[in-house]
C-alpha cells in the first residue's frame, strides 16, 4: 500500500497527488474543449480523465 | 457550486472539530454536530441558495435586463413583488449580510490568524480588532462607481482561490499531527472531498481558459 504521508522533495505524496489531479483536470477540460469544438484532442481528454479518476481513487485512502 | 463548496469543505472542521473542541465537546456531541451541519449549512447554503438563484435568474432572464447597480437590481424584482415590497425585500437582504455573514467572517478571520500564529485570543486587544477587520473590504464599494462589479470581481477571485481552500482542508483532514484521533478515517469522506476539489479546480481552470480565449466559441 502507498504511504501517502511520505515526503518526496518539498511535499508529501498527498500534495503531489493533488497537483497531479489539477494537471489531469486541466488536460481533461482542454481536451473536452477541442473535442466539443471540432472533434480534435480526444486523446488529451482521455489522458486527463484517466489521470483525474486515478488520483481520486489513490488519494481516497485516509 | 459555490454553495456546495461552502457546505462540504469547511463544515465539519469549522462546526465540530475547531469550535466543538474549544467548548469541551466530546464523542457524545457528534450527532448534534451532524444535525447542526445539516440544518445550519446544507439547508441554508444549498437548498435556499439554489431557490434564490433560480427565482432571480428566472425573473431577470424574462426581463432581458442586466442590472449593475443596487437600485437597478431592486427594480428588476418589481414585476415579482411590486414596487414597495421589492425594495423592502432587497434592502432586508442587504442588511442581512452585515448582521450575519460579515460578523461570522470577521470572527473566523480573527480566530484563524490567532491560531496560525499561536497568539492567545483576547477580544480586548487591538491585535484582535485588526484581525477581525482585515476581511472587511466591502467599504471599497463606496468609491467604486459600479459596486455590483466589485462583487463580480471578488467572485472571480474566489473562483480562482477556492480550490486552494479545498486542497488545504483535504490535507488538514488527513493530518494526524494536527487532528490526532479526529483525523479522517472514512473511505467515503475523502472521495467526496476529492470530487468537490476536482469541481472547484475545474471552475478555476475554466475561468483562466476563458480569460485566455481558449473556451468554446
Amino acid at each position: 500500500m502507498i504511504n501517502l504521508n511520505r515526503k518526496i522533495g518539498f511535499f508529501s505524496l498527498r500534495v503531489w497527488g493533488l497537483i497531479l489531479n489539477f494537471i489531469g483536470n486541466a488536460l481533461a477540460i482542454y481536451g473536452a474543449i477541442g473535442f466539443i469544438s471540432d472533434g480534435s484532442r480526444f486523446p488529451v481528454l482521455i489522458i486527463g480523465l484517466v489521470l483525474t479518476v486515478s488520483c481520486i481513487v489513490i488519494l481516497a485512502k485516509p | 457550486m459555490e454553495a456546495l463548496d461552502l457546505w462540504i469543505l469547511p463544515s465539519p472542521l469549522e462546526r465540530y472539530i475547531y469550535t466543538g473542541l474549544s467548548w469541551g465537546w466530546g464523542k457524545k456531541h457528534e450527532s448534534l454536530a451532524r444535525f447542526d451541519v445539516f440544518t445550519g449549512l446544507f439547508l441554508s447554503y444549498v437548498i435556499v441558495n439554489y431557490l434564490v438563484i433560480g427565482v432571480f435568474a428566472g425573473t431577470l432572464h424574462k426581463l432581458g435586463t442586466h442590472p449593475e447597480t443596487a437600485p437597478e437590481l431592486a427594480r428588476a424584482l418589481m414585476p415579482l413583488l411590486g414596487q414597495t415590497w421589492s425594495q423592502v425585500l432587497f434592502y432586508i437582504g442587504f442588511l442581512a449580510v452585515p448582521v450575519t455573514t460579515t460578523i461570522g467572517m470577521s470572527l473566523a478571520c480573527a480566530i484563524a490568524i490567532h491560531e496560525a500564529f499561536g497568539w492567545k485570543p483576547d477580544v480586548n486587544t487591538w491585535r484582535w480588532r485588526v484581525c477581525a477587520l482585515l476581511p472587511q473590504i466591502g467599504f471599497l464599494a463606496v468609491w467604486y462607481p459600479r459596486p455590483v462589479w466589485l462583487v463580480i470581481t471578488i467572485g472571480a477571485f474566489s473562483s480562482l482561490t477556492n480550490n486552494i481552500v479545498g486542497w488545504s482542508f483535504y490535507i488538514l483532514f488527513n493530518d494526524k499531527r494536527v487532528l490526532g484521533r479526529y483525523k479522517n478515517r472514512s473511505y467515503l469522506w475523502n472521495p467526496g472531498i476529492l470530487i468537490q476539489i476536482t469541481l472547484i479546480n475545474c471552475i478555476a481552470i475554466i475561468y483562466v481558459f476563458n480569460r485566455l480565449g481558449w473556451w468554446i466559441k
